[in-house]
């Protein structure tokens, strides 16, 4: 009798939700929901979740490149939608805006925190309160085209920075009119924030940082006077591509243009799929250099102080964060799931590359300098500027990191 | 769908007073210019006054503590800001390059294609050919074009007889702005040709007939027919191209990821990089500001000597 | 024909074909680019493309909503031209023919409402569509275009009403037509040219606005196919190729329209009219 009691409140709890919370509808403002890969997965979360709550999921979509000017534009104006797509380098902003809704009393529900990983909560935690459910992670990593190599005579990656500059000499070929034909490697260098995260893990290798421990910023220290040095030195040389952006830059590792660079695990997809014939060339490895990988969650939801229905919204962020949905993750998607042990080892052994960003993704170095979370976008134009300006205009680069540093202390006091 | 009134009968209902006084009478130019201003002040007007609301306000994202207060503080900010100045003269040089640029390939292109026999048709649909991508594409294709690496534009400079050297155009701080107002020319140029083509056909044949019995020449037609006579057309050509010139976004923000500072860069690099939307109100009313005054110059200078409303 | 001017057709002739040659190569490179395997025309080092390839087009079917993009254009951008020219042509016309106080300032604020950056006022655009119940519907972009394309409509025709003697009309409301009917019977005809030329700008800027379409309309097949063509830069790769391809495909429909009413645009009723 028992049994079937318990079996009947089973048959019957998810009818009480779904009467209680009937007909709601939630907007959701997400990233390429209707392109393949992780796409597909936003679709399958959403149809699950209309089928357990009965709520309706109006889907505000964006793409990649829009993604940030559309969440500003939209959370400015006072109408963003209830659940929103944030990243680490955002939240903060957001925060501080008074834009998000903390957590916590939704993730201390039995059961929701070891639904992740160790320490993932923590990546959207801010001041102790959590903010956000990390999807998806990005560190940068070593990517290589092994048979560019072994044609150089090289049979191993690069192990530390002197080799990865060495070999990013040796790899650069030039045709019979000094034309360069093939870049040693990638660096970014265009006036973008991934030129900062350049400058940043270059000086990260060099045992600094861009701030110190209390958050006074340190641009004219010793080691990322070097990181810059370093990039003058392959940018004079012509060893990697000038004036590029990333996703330029990008396309020419991809299809054989440079032979190595320093990305994420998305070029193999891309390659798969662009460059077939070539896929085998290409390999993964650590990055060449101690200390830690830059990045941290690139996709997390949050949900919108405003949304009328918070517990609703939740909803969502809690079936995002189960067993059922986290499990699937990495068959449609090459990022890194956040899910306890939800990348298994099947899907591991079926995209072998992706073994240095698993390893990386936990102990990843923030790319936001500590005490300036929530200065992002007004601190990465600075630097990218010293940067820039170095490499295009032939500033001296201590002269160009002083300027900076003399900016940064005027427009971003912690 | 019109009904054309004859003769010498006047309506006698009451209707057909109404549609009198709104086909005919005092109501007839009201009709006809209220509605498209209602458009203007409300898709415009609306945002463009809360612009102006937002620029005597401190409104930054990150920091709501500031906002609903009245102040000057941005207006301050903005006229003691070296690099705002250095915006206003960058865009001042690109609106004067793209407007002399696309008028000059627009009128000769015009000039050229007027009265060209055979091909007609096709000459003149290679001529709007640019103007069928959006600057979103031409700023796309030009930036592989420039690009300092692979660029076909310095291999097709590898082949002219003289040495010019490799070029990094949108790299080199001297060759950037020309190489980005090249872009925006090829681009518009068309917009200047279409209506220079409408304006130069309503030009009458006897004008040009008169001047050759007078024994003047191509160049003195030019100077004493021509351009007068598409006088009207090519003040609103300047002011339009002016206009795509201050507002042009596209091209200088995707080939030079907003490096190159014009006040429209400035107002997007102020709103989603700084979130300081009051500070980007403000720079937009200076633009709006400074581009009217120079319109309004211009305008006097051309169009006041006739007399006209204008 | 005499020796001068002789030199002077070949004269012509070769700045014609320097213009053409000038127009024509930035396209040839799209060619190029479109018809080359996605993420390897960058580096191409002659003038051709190393491999040809169809399926940067085919892709644009098979994956995105191409059609259905276009199909939104081609109604977005006839309704916003057809309105903005009808509306602007009356306007013109009043501004034109009668004379009043505050028709000057009229003209100038106009001007003034296109001279804001669209980025400084964005934020209280999207509000304001918010408050009107226009987001993420074809309409709200409609209404949008128009204010776009009314400025230029407004100042154009009252230029080309400017050049057509008043006299007809008085001729044709001595007849007995109103004043409605004068300005359809006799003074619109003979803008028309000017009509379609701004028929045309009217089309073409609507169809290559993203603005709108894309930071107020949230739902993928309802995308103008200029939205569509910005979705090709994603956040880690940007499909140049394809976009390319798309691109090409999305000029078309400007190219065809604009061969199909070159004609109009230049038929010479207007100098006919003045005669």
């Amino acid at each position: 009798m028992r049994q079937l009691a318990l079996a009947t409140a089973l048959v019957t709890s998810p009818l009480v939700m779904t009467a209680a919370t009937a007909k709601e509808t939630v907007s959701f403002f997400v990233i390429a929901y209707n392109e393949p890969g992780l796409g597909q997965w936003w679709q399958k979360l959403v149809k699950i979740y209309q089928d357990k709550t009965g709520n309706e999921i109006s889907i505000r979509n964006t793409t990649g490149s829009d993604y940030y000017t559309q969440l500003i534009t939209e959370v400015a104006s006072g109408s963003a939608a209830d659940i929103l797509t944030v990243n680490q380098n955002n939240v903060r902003e957001l925060v501080a805006g008074g834009q998000l809704r903390p957590l916590n009393d939704f993730v201390d529900k039995p059961g929701i925190r070891e639904l992740l990983a160790d320490g993932a909560w923590d990546t959207l935690t801010v001041d102790g309160k959590i903010y956000g459910l990390p999807i998806t992670g990005r560190t940068l990593e070593l990517l290589y085209n092994s048979c560019h190599l072994k044609e150089s005579g090289f049979d191993k990656p690069p192990a530390n920075l002197t080799e990865f500059i060495d070999m990013a000499r040796k790899l650069t070929k030039r045709d019979g009119s000094g034309t360069i034909t093939r870049y040693g490697a990638n660096m970014v260098n265009a006036n973008e924030d991934p030129t900062y995260e350049m400058l940043l893990m270059l000086t990260l290798a060099h045992g600094g940082s861009l701030t110190d421990k209390d958050g006074n910023f340190t641009l004219t220290s010793e080691p990322v006077v070097k990181a810059l040095t370093v990039m003058k030195t392959l940018y004079d040389e012509g060893v990697v591509p000038r004036g590029l952006m990333e996703t330029d830059q990008r396309s020419l590792f991809a299809t054989g243009s440079t032979a190595m660079t320093i990305d994420g695990q998305w070029q193999f997809p891309f390659i798969k799929e662009n460059n077939a014939a070539n896929f085998d060339c290409y390999k993964s490895a650590k990055h060449p250099w101690d200390g830690p990988a830059t990045g941290g969650v690139n996709q997390g939801l949050a949900i919108n102080a405003k949304a009328a229905n918070p517990e609703a919204a939740w909803a969502l962020l809690e079936i995002a964060a189960s067993g059922e949905m986290q499990s699937v993750f990495s068959d449609h998607s090459p990022y890194i799931p956040y899910g306890r042990n939800a990348l298994t080892q099947a899907q591991l052994d079926a995209r072998p590359y992706l073994k240095p960003w698993a390893e990386s993704i936990t102990t990843a170095h923030p790319i936001v300098p500590r005490h300036h979370e929530d200065q992002f976008n007004t601190i990465w134009p600075i630097v990218a500027e010293a940067v820039v300006s170095t490499l295009q205009n032939g500033v001296a680069p201590a002269d160009a990191l002083a300027k900076a540093q003399a900016a940064l202390e005027e427009c971003c006091k912690k | 769908m019109l009904q054309e009134v004859t003769g010498d009968q006047r309506p006698t209902t009451r209707l057909g007073r109404w549609r009198d006084a709104l086909t005919d009478g005092p109501a007839f130019p009201l009709l006809m210019i209220v509605p498209p201003l209602l458009v203007l002040g409300l898709v415009i007007g609306v945002p463009l006054f809360k612009a102006v609301l937002l620029s005597f306000d401190r409104v930054i994202l990150t920091r709501p503590q500031l906002a609903g207060q009245f102040t000057f503080y941005n207006y301050a900010k903005l006229l003691s800001d070296p690099s705002v100045w250095a915006a206003v003269w960058r865009t001042g040089l690109y609106m004067l390059g793209t407007v002399v640029g696309s008028i000059a390939l627009g009128l000769s292109a015009a000039l050229l294609t007027r009265r060209i026999v055979r091909w007609r048709g096709l000459a003149r649909t290679i001529f709007i050919l640019p103007w069928s991508m959006p600057a979103l594409v031409a700023a796309l294709v030009w930036g592989v074009m420039y690009d300092a690496n692979f660029g076909v534009l310095n291999r097709i400079l590898a082949l002219l007889p003289f040495e010019i050297g490799r070029v990094e155009w949108l790299l080199n701080p001297n060759t950037v702005l020309p190489a980005l107002i090249v872009a925006q020319v090829w681009n518009e140029f068309p917009v200047a040709y279409i209506f220079f083509l409408a304006g130069l056909q309503a030009i009458p044949e006897e004008l040009y007939e008169a001047a050759r019995v007078d024994g003047a020449n191509g160049y003195q037609q030019f100077w004493h027919i021509t351009l007068p006579q598409i006088r009207y057309v090519m003040a609103v050509i300047v002011v339009l191209l002016a206009i795509f010139g201050l507002r042009a976004f596209p091209i200088i923000h995707l080939l030079t990821q907003g490096r190159t500072e014009t006040l429209t860069v400035k107002t997007f690099n102020a709103a989603f990089r700084q979130f300081d939307f009051s500070y980007a109100s403000s720079i937009g009313i200076l633009a709006v500001a400074v581009s009217l005054v120079l319109v309004l110059i211009y305008l006097r200078l051309t169009l006041r000597q006739d007399g006209s409303a204008i | 024909m005499t020796l001068g001017a002789g030199i002077l057709a070949m004269l012509r002739g070769a700045a014609l074909v320097v213009l053409v040659v000038i127009t024509l190569f930035p396209i040839y490179w799209m060619l190029v680019s479109a018809f080359t395997p996605t993420g390897f025309s960058r580096q191409i080092t002659g003038f051709l493309p190393p491999e040809i390839t169809l399926r940067n087009f085919t892709l644009l079917i098979t994956e995105r909503p191409m059609l259905r993009w276009l199909w939104n254009s081609v109604l977005v951008a006839s309704l916003a031209s057809f309105l903005s020219m009808m509306v602007g042509m009356f306007c013109g016309y009043a501004l034109s023919r009668l004379k009043f106080r505050g028709s000057y300032l009229i003209l100038v604020i106009v001007l003034a409402s296109q001279m804001i950056p669209s980025t400084s006022i964005l934020v209280p655009m999207y509000a304001l569509f918010r408050d009107l119940g226009l987001l993420d519907t074809i309409q709200g972009v409609v209404l949008g275009h128009i204010s776009l394309v009314l400025p230029l409509a407004i100042w154009m025709s009252k230029g080309f009403f400017d050049s057509i003697p008043p006299d007809l009309e008085g001729a044709a409301r001595i007849d007995g037509c109103s004043r409605l009917s004068a300005l359809w019977h006799v003074a619109i005809p003979l803008a028309a040219p000017g009509m379609v030329a701004i028929f045309v700008y009217g089309f073409v800027t609507s169809w290559h606005d993203y603005v709108f379409p894309k930071h107020f309309v949230t739902t993928q097949d309802l995308w103008t196919a200029a939205a569509g063509i910005t979705s090709f830069r994603g956040e880690y790769f940007t499909l140049f190729e394809p976009q390319l391809a798309a691109a090409l495909i999305f000029a078309l429909p400007v190219v065809i329209l604009f061969f199909v009413l070159q004609r109009r645009i230049v038929s010479g009723s207007l100098a006919g009219g003045v005669k």
